[in-house]
C-alpha cells in the first residue's frame, strides 16, 4: 500500500541513489572508446554530429548537437581552424607528441573565445547538450569543450504583456544570455554580480541571480541563494516554477515575488537594491523582494512628468480599491443599507431591479462569473475568432440580458467598472489576487452588509501587514512607514527629490541622487 | 499557532456561510415611502404613506402615468397605524427616504408631541425629512396632488421648499430634527411652514390633470405655523413672513418691493443679508438691538429715477432700509402682542451674549418676550444695477 | 529572517491614539457641560498628560519592564499576582465594553435584524486573528488605518461647514454656569475613555525599540487625542447644538448625518459608523493583546498566544452580558466605569506602586545608614 511513509521512503531512497550510487565516468584514453560511449549514452540520436579528422598523425573528433550550436562558429570557424589555418602556423611543425598537440589546441589553434578542458563524462554531456562542441583527441583522457552555443530565438522584440508609450521598447526573450546582456547593457558597474547555478535534475536549467553588491541587502541575497539551493525538482520550465518554490507564503493569495518582461524595470530595481533572478527559457525575470507597492508600479512611471504620474498612481490605487470592493459594496448597499443611497439613485436602481428574477447577490455573482469566463476565453482562444467573441460578449451579455430582464443594467455597469478597474493595475499578478478576493467580499457583503465588508477589509489588512517577502514587510513603505520609501509610492516625487534608496531594501550605499538642483538648469543661450 | 489561525479563519468562513442573510432585503421587495401625512381621526390618527413606484418614476413615461400611490390607515397610535398598513402593502414599507412629513393643523394643535415621538425614535427614519403643517386641507390631500415636473409628490414638495428657502422666504426649522431641536431649546420656539392646496382637489387626484397645461390643483407653501411649546397656536401670514425673514436673516437672495407711486414699484434683489444682534441693558431693562446689513441689486424700476446718480441711489437705499425696518417691526409686534411667542430666537441671543442675565429671564421667557424692547435699524447698500443703467422705457414712465 | 517583535515609536504613537479614540468618539464627551464641552476636553487632555507623566516616571524607574514586572519587583509576590490578575480582568472588561459599544451601534444603524451575538462573534474572531498575528502586525495595520482616518476625520469636520449647517454662535456663551459643571464632567473623563485607558501604554512599552524616551510620544498622543476630540466636540456643538447633543445617543453620527455637499455627498453616516468600527477593532486588538501578554507574565509562560482564546471567550461573554440591557450598559458606562474601575486602575495602583517603591527605597537607605 502506498502510504505517506512509503512515499517518504521512496523519496529518501531516490535521493541516495542520485547522490551516492552514481559512479563518475572518466573520459577514456582512446578516441573510439569515447565516441562509442557517447553514442551509447545518447542512444545515437539523429542530431548528434561527429566529425573525425587527423591533425598530423593524431586522430581527433569534434562532436556537437545539431541545432544548438551557432552554425558559422561550429561548422566554418572551428573546422577551418583545425583543418586549414593550423598549417599556416609554425607551431604545428614543433608538435611531436599527442600531449603537445593537446596543449597547443588549448592555447593556440582554436580561435574561439571560451574553451575549457573536461575530464568527466557528466560535465561533458552537460556542455554538449547545452550547445558546445566537444573535441576529443586520440590518446588523451580529456576533452576540450568549445563554447559555440547559439540557436534560433525570438530575437529582442517589444514586450507583449507590459506595454508602454514612452521608454525603451525591448524586452527579454527565452535566452538567458540575451537577458543578462540586456541588463548588463544598462548597468556598467563592476559591482553588478551574476551568479549562476543549475536547477532541475532533468532540465538542468541555468538560473542566474543578479544584484549589485553593496547596494543590495546582503541578507536578502543570502536568503535568495539559500532558497534556490533548497529547490529539488525535476525540471524548471518557466521562472514561475522558481517563483512558486521560493515565495515566502506559499498559501498566500497575494504574490510576494515580482516578475517583469522589461529589462529597464529590472535595471532600475537592481539599482534600488532588489535582487533579480533570471531563468533560462523564460522571458520573465523575477525580482525579489516583491512588495505590494512594486506590483502597483509600472516602468513608465519614471519616464513621465511626476505630476502626471502622481495623478495616475492615485487613479490606480483608487481603481484597485474599486476593483476589490465595488461589487461587495454594491450588494451590501442595495440589500442592507438602502438608506445610504441618494433618493434619486435609489429610485433608478430600484426601477432596474423590478422584474429581475434573482437576488442582487446572485445577479452580481452570475455577471462576475460570466465576465471571468469571457476574459479567460479571450486569453485562450485563437486570435482569429476574437472579434466573434467580443460580439457575443457585448451583445449577449450587455444588451440581451438586460433587455430580457435577467439582469439589471446597473449590475452590468458595476461589473464592467470592476473589470476595467482591475485591468488598470500594471501587474497581472496582483490583479488575479484581487479578482479572487473580490468574490470573498461579495459573499461578505451579501451576508453581513457593509459590516462584513469592513470586517473583511480588517482581516485582509492584517494579513497583508503580517506577510513578508524575503524578510521585508509586504506593505513597506506604508506599514512600517518610511519617509524615503513614500517618496516613490502613491505619490511620486520628482526624480531629484528621491535622494535615498529605501532603507529596508538597500543596506549600505543608499545615496541615489545628490545633484544640486538649485544652481543648475538655468543657463542657456540667454 | 499557524493551526489556530487556520481554525479562526475557518470559523469565520463557516459562520459567514452558515448564517442566513438577516435583515437583507431586496430593493424589489421594498415599498419606498416618499411622504407621510398625519391627520386627525376620531380613533386617533389617520396616517397616509405615499409609496413611490420606481418603475414609473424612473421611466420616460413618468409624467403621464402615476408614479406614486397613497395608502391610508387609522389607528390609536402612530406606530400601531403604520404597522396596520402592512395589510395593504405587498411590500415592506421603507421609511429612510421619506422626503416630507405633513401633519394636519388639528394634530399640530393638540398632540404633536405624541405623534412625533415615533419618528424621532426610529433609526430608520432619518431626521432630514421636511416637516410641514397642512393648513385648511387634510394632510393626505396634499400628498394626493399629482405634480407634473417631479412625478413624486414628496420630492416635489421638498424641492419647492428648498428653492423657496434659497430664493424667496426661509424659515428656521426646515427638517424634522431642527423642529425638535427648536422645541427643546430654551429661548426659542419652533415655526413650521404651512402647506395647502389650491384649486379643484378632486380632479387633481387623477392623471388627466397633467394632460392640461394648467393644473387643476396645486400645492402651495404658505404661511408660517407658530408652535408655542410644541403646540400650534396660530399662523403668521405671508405679509408678516417678510419681517420674519428679515429678523432671522436666513435667506440671502430675496426680493423686496416698495411702491414708488400709486401703481408702480421698485424691486430690489438682495444678494447678502446679515443681521447683527446686540443685547444691552439700559436702566435695568433689557434691550436687543438688531441691525440688518443688506447688500442688494436693483431688480426692477417702475418709476422714473436716475440710478446713475449716487444721490438717487442713496435715497433709494434709505427708502428700502425704512421698508426693512418697518416690516420687521410689524412682524415683531404681531409676535409679541398676538402670539406671545418668540420664534426669532431673541432668547437665544440673550443667552449667548448675557448668560447671567438670561438666568433671570429664562423661566418666564415668553412673558418677558412680550415686553422685550427691540430696536431695529437697517443699512442697505445697492451695489449693482442689473445690466441696464436706467430704465430703457423711462420716457414712457414719465407720462 | 527571524521576526523580532518590535514596534517603532510611530507605531506606538498610533496605537496610543487609537486606544484613546474608541467609543467616546460616538457618545461625545462632556455633554452635561453643554456648549462648554470643548473646555472639558482640554482639561481632560491636561489630566491625561499628567497620567502620562506618571507612567513615564514609572518607566524611568523600571526601564524595559511591563506594568506587571513592576508589580513583581515592588510588591510581595502574591499581592503582585493578585493585582496583575485584576489588571488582566480590567483589560478584558474594557475590551468587552468596546465590543458591546460597537455591537450596539452596528445593530442600531447598519444591521438591524442580524442577531447581536453574531456581530459580537465576528468582531471577537477578527480581533483574535489580529492578536494572533502579533503586535507588530496590528501596529503596522494601524498605520494603514491612520493614513485613511486622518483625512476622513478632517472631512467630518469640514463637511458640516461645507453643507452650510454649522452655526458657530452655538458655542456661546462660554462658561455659562461657571466652572463647576465643567470640573464635574472632566473628572470622570480623565479616568475613562478617551484619556484614561492609556494605562495599556505600560504593557506595550517593552516592545518598543529604543524605549527610553517615550515621554514625548505619550504627550504627543495625548495632544492628538485632545485635538481629535476637540474637533469632534466643536463640530457637534456647532452643527446640532448642545441641546440636541444631550438627548441624542450618538451625537457624532447625527452630526455626520447632516452632511450634504452638492446633494451628492450625503447620507455618509454609514461611513462614520465604519470609521468607528475600524478604530475600535484596533482598540480591541490592543486590549486583547495587553490582557493575554499580561496573563502570560502572570503565569510565567513563554507564549502569550495560548491565552488569547480563553481571554477572548471571557471578553465575548462579558460583552454579550453587557448589551443585554442597553440602559444598564449606559449606566455602567457613565457611573461605574470611571469611578470603580477607572480611578483604581488608571491612577490608584500606579500611585500605590510609586509609593511603595519610594518607601522601600527609604527603608533601604535607613538600613544602610
Amino acid at each position: 500500500m502506498l502510504t505517506l511513509k512509503n512515499i517518504k521512503d521512496l523519496f529518501s531512497n531516490y535521493k541516495k541513489n542520485n547522490e551516492n550510487n552514481k559512479p563518475k565516468v572518466h573520459i577514456k584514453n582512446t578516441l573510439q572508446a569515447n565516441i562509442d560511449l557517447l553514442r551509447q549514452e545518447l542512444d545515437n540520436p539523429s542530431d548528434l554530429v561527429i566529425r573525425e579528422f587527423n591533425i598530423k598523425d593524431y586522430r581527433c573528433a569534434i562532436c556537437l548537437i545539431d541545432g544548438l550550436t551557432k552554425g558559422d562558429y561550429a561548422h566554418d570557424l572551428l573546422l577551418k581552424n583545425l583543418l586549414v589555418d593550423i598549417w599556416t602556423t609554425d607551431k604545428i611543425r614543433e608538435i611531436h607528441s599527442v600531449d603537445e598537440l593537446f596543449s597547443a589546441l588549448q592555447n593556440q589553434f582554436i580561435a574561439l573565445l571560451d574553451i575549457s578542458v573536461v575530464s568527466e563524462f557528466d560535465e561533458l554531456f552537460l556542455n554538449l547538450l547545452s550547445g558546445d562542441c566537444v573535441l576529443f583527441v586520440d590518446g588523451i583522457a580529456r576533452a576540450i569543450t568549445i563554447e559555440t552555443k547559439g540557436w534560433v530565438d525570438r530575437g529582442i522584440i517589444e514586450s507583449s504583456s507590459q506595454t508602454l508609450v514612452r521608454g525603451p521598447k525591448d524586452s527579454f526573450n527565452e535566452t538567458l544570455r540575451t537577458n543578462t546582456m540586456l541588463i548588463r547593457r544598462r548597468i556598467k558597474d563592476k559591482r553588478l554580480r551574476v551568479e549562476s547555478r543549475q536547477i532541475g535534475r532533468i532540465s538542468k536549467t541555468e538560473v542566474a541571480v543578479m544584484y549589485i553588491e553593496g547596494i543590495a541587502n546582503d541578507k536578502i541575497v543570502k536568503e535568495v541563494h539559500e532558497r534556490l539551493d533548497r529547490i529539488d525538482i525535476d525540471g524548471i520550465i518557466d521562472s514561475s516554477y522558481i517563483e512558486q518554490m521560493i515565495q515566502d507564503h506559499p498559501y498566500s493569495l497575494f504574490p510576494t515575488v515580482h516578475n517583469t518582461e522589461r529589462p529597464d524595470t529590472v535595471a532600475s530595481s537592481l539599482m534600488c537594491g532588489y535582487v533579480a533572478i533570471v531563468v533560462d527559457n523564460s522571458p520573465f525575470v523575477l525580482i525579489v523582494p516583491g512588495l505590494f507597492i512594486t506590483f502597483t508600479q509600472a516602468a513608465e512611471d519614471y519616464y513621465h512628468n511626476f505630476y502626471f504620474i502622481t495623478f495616475i498612481r492615485l487613479i490606480r490605487f483608487f481603481s484597485l480599491l474599486l476593483a476589490l470592493l465595488t461589487p461587495g459594496i454594491y450588494i451590501a448597499v442595495t440589500t442592507f443599507h438602502q438608506e445610504m443611497l441618494p433618493t434619486s439613485l435609489l429610485i433608478s436602481i430600484s426601477n432596474q431591479r423590478e422584474g429581475v428574477p434573482f437576488p442582487v447577490f446572485i445577479e452580481a455573482l452570475l455577471m462576475e462569473l460570466t465576465f471571468e469566463i469571457l476574459r479567460e476565453a479571450g486569453i485562450r482562444m485563437p486570435r482569429a475568432i476574437g472579434s466573434a467573441m467580443s460580439i457575443v460578449g457585448a451583445l449577449i451579455l450587455g444588451e440581451a440580458a438586460v433587455n430580457a430582464g435577467i439582469v439589471s443594467s446597473f449590475t452590468v455597469i458595476i461589473v464592467s467598472l470592476t473589470a476595467i478597474c482591475s485591468l488598470i493595475i500594471p501587474s497581472y499578478h496582483i490583479s488575479i489576487s484581487i479578482r479572487v478576493t473580490r468574490f470573498i467580499f461579495m459573499i461578505l457583503g451579501a451576508v453581513f452588509g457593509l459590516f462584513g465588508v469592513i470586517s473583511g477589509l480588517v482581516v485582509l489588512g492584517l494579513f497583508l501587514c503580517s506577510i513578508r517577502s524575503f524578510g521585508v514587510p509586504y506593505m513597506y513603505p506604508f506599514a512600517p512607514l518610511n519617509y524615503e520609501g513614500l517618496k516613490d509610492s502613491i505619490i511620486r516625487f520628482p526624480l531629484w527629490k528621491i535622494n535615498l534608496r529605501p532603507t529596508l531594501i538597500s543596506e549600505h550605499d543608499r545615496v541615489r541622487e545628490s545633484s544640486d538642483k538649485k544652481s543648475n538648469n538655468t543657463g542657456g543661450i540667454a | 499557532m499557524k493551526r489556530i489561525i487556520k481554525i479562526i479563519l475557518a470559523m469565520i468562513i463557516t459562520l459567514t456561510s452558515l448564517t442566513s442573510c438577516w435583515g437583507s432585503r431586496e430593493l424589489d421587495d421594498m415599498a419606498l415611502v416618499s411622504g407621510l401625512a398625519i391627520d386627525d381621526h376620531p380613533e386617533g390618527y389617520e396616517i397616509t404613506v405615499q409609496i413611490m413606484l420606481p418603475r414609473v418614476a424612473a421611466s420616460e413615461h413618468a409624467a403621464s402615468s402615476l408614479a406614486v400611490r397613497n395608502f391610508s390607515e387609522h389607528g390609536e397610535s402612530v406606530f400601531q397605524t403604520i404597522r396596520r398598513l402592512i395589510r395593504r402593502l405587498s411590500r415592506k414599507a421603507f421609511f429612510s427616504h421619506t422626503q416630507v412629513i405633513i401633519v394636519h393643523e388639528d394634530v399640530a394643535r393638540e398632540k404633536l408631541f405624541e405623534a412625533m415621538d415615533f419618528f424621532f425614535r426610529d433609526p430608520e427614519l432619518r431626521g432630514d425629512a421636511v416637516f410641514l403643517i397642512a393648513k385648511d386641507v387634510k394632510a393626505k390631500d396634499v400628498l394626493s396632488i399629482l405634480t407634473a415636473m417631479d412625478p413624486i409628490t414628496g420630492v416635489s414638495v421638498r424641492k419647492i421648499l428648498e428653492s423657496m428657502q434659497k430664493y424667496f422666504q426661509a424659515n428656521r426649522d426646515l427638517d424634522f430634527h431642527a423642529v425638535v431641536a427648536s422645541i427643546l431649546s430654551d429661548g426659542i420656539d419652533a415655526s413650521v411652514r404651512g402647506v395647502t392646496v389650491k384649486g379643484d382637489l378632486e380632479k387633481a387626484k387623477k392623471i388627466p390633470d397633467s394632460q392640461e397645461s394648467e393644473p387643476m390643483a396645486y400645492i402651495v407653501i404658505e404661511d408660517l405655523a407658530i408652535l408655542k411649546e410644541g403646540k400650534l397656536i396660530g399662523w403668521l401670514k405671508d405679509d408678516d413672513i417678510k419681517g420674519y425673514n428679515n429678523l432671522i436673516a436666513k435667506v440671502q437672495n430675496t426680493i423686496i418691493t416698495v411702491p414708488c407711486s400709486e401703481t408702480n414699484f421698485f424691486n430690489l434683489e438682495t444678494t447678502r443679508f446679515k443681521n447683527k444682534y446686540k443685547v444691552v441693558e439700559e436702566n435695568g431693562k433689557v434691550k436687543v438691538k438688531v441691525k440688518h446689513n443688506v447688500t442688494a441689486s436693483i431688480g426692477e424700476i417702475g418709476c422714473d429715477i436716475n440710478i446713475t446718480d449716487s444721490k438717487e441711489i442713496k435715497r433709494l437705499e434709505k427708502i428700502f432700509a425704512e421698508e426693512f425696518v418697518m416690516n420687521s417691526y410689524r412682524t415683531l409686534e404681531k409676535l409679541q402682542k398676538e402670539f406671545k411667542t418668540d420664534i426669532i430666537g431673541f432668547g437665544e441671543v440673550i443667552h449667548r451674549q448675557k448668560p447671567k442675565l438670561w438666568k433671570t429671564l429664562k423661566d418666564d421667557w415668553n412673558k418677558h418676550f412680550e415686553t422685550l424692547d427691540v430696536e431695529i435699524t437697517a443699512k442697505v447698500k445697492i451695489d449693482k444695477t442689473g445690466k441696464n443703467t436706467n430704465n430703457p422705457l423711462d420716457k414712457y414712465l414719465k407720462k | 529572517m527571524i521576526e523580532n517583535t518590535k514596534i517603532n515609536k510611530m507605531q506606538l504613537y498610533i496605537l496610543t491614539v487609537v486606544t484613546g479614540t474608541g467609543s467616546s468618539m460616538l457618545y461625545g464627551i462632556g455633554e452635561k457641560a453643554k456648549q462648554d464641552a470643548w473646555i472639558v476636553v482640554i482639561l481632560a487632555m491636561l489630566g491625561g498628560m499628567v497620567l502620562i507623566l506618571l507612567y513615564c516616571w514609572l518607566l524611568k524607574l523600571f526601564p524595559d519592564a511591563t506594568l506587571f514586572h513592576m508589580f513583581e519587583n515592588t510588591f510581595n509576590k502574591y499581592i503582585a499576582k493578585v493585582i496583575s490578575f485584576l489588571y488582566v480582568l480590567y483589560f478584558a472588561i474594557i475590551a468587552s465594553h468596546v465590543i458591546g459599544d460597537i455591537t450596539t451601534l452596528t445593530s442600531l444603524y447598519i444591521l438591524s435584524e442580524t442577531p447581536e451575538i453574531v456581530i459580537e462573534i465576528i468582531i471577537t474572531l477578527v480581533a483574535m486573528y489580529g492578536v494572533f498575528l502579533g503586535i507588530e502586525t496590528f501596529a503596522r495595520f494601524g498605520i494603514l488605518v491612520f493614513i485613511f482616518i486622518v483625512p476622513l476625520v478632517f472631512f467630518f469636520f469640514i463637511g458640516p461647514i461645507l453643507s452650510n449647517r454649522a452655526n458657530f454662535q452655538q458655542l456661546l456663551p462660554v462658561l455659562e454656569n461657571g466652572w463647576l459643571p465643567i470640573i464635574k464632567e472632566t473628572f470622570p473623563i480623565i479616568f475613562t475613555n478617551p484619556f484614561g485607558e492609556i494605562v495599556v501604554f505600560l504593557m506595550i512599552i517593552p516592545y518598543v525599540t529604543n524605549n527610553k524616551k517615550v515621554l514625548h510620544i505619550g504627550i504627543l498622543s495625548m495632544l492628538s487625542i485632545g485635538v481629535l476630540f476637540l474637533i469632534i466636540t466643536i463640530t457637534n456643538i456647532i452643527t446640532i447644538g448642545p441641546t440636541f447633543i444631550e438627548i441624542s445617543l450618538y451625537p457624532t453620527i447625527e452630526t455626520v448625518r447632516g452632511i450634504n455637499i452638492l446633494n451628492f455627498i450625503q447620507k455618509v453616516e454609514g461611513t462614520a459608523v465604519f470609521l468607528f468600527l475600524i478604530l475600535n477593532y484596533m482598540k480591541i486588538m490592543l486590549l486583547l493583546f495587553a490582557a493575554s501578554t499580561g496573563a502570560n507574565i502572570l503565569f510565567n509562560t513563554k507564549n502569550y498566544r495560548k491565552y488569547i482564546i480563553p481571554i477572548s471567550v471571557i471578553v465575548f461573554v462579558l460583552s454579550h452580558l453587557s448589551i443585554q440591557d442597553v440602559v444598564l450598559h449606559f449606566f455602567i458606562d457613565t457611573k461605574i466605569v470611571p469611578y470603580a474601575i477607572g480611578i483604581p486602575f488608571d491612577l490608584g495602583f500606579i500611585l500605590l506602586l510609586l509609593g511603595v517603591y519610594y518607601i522601600k527605597k527609604l527603608f533601604k537607605l535607613k538600613i544602610k545608614q
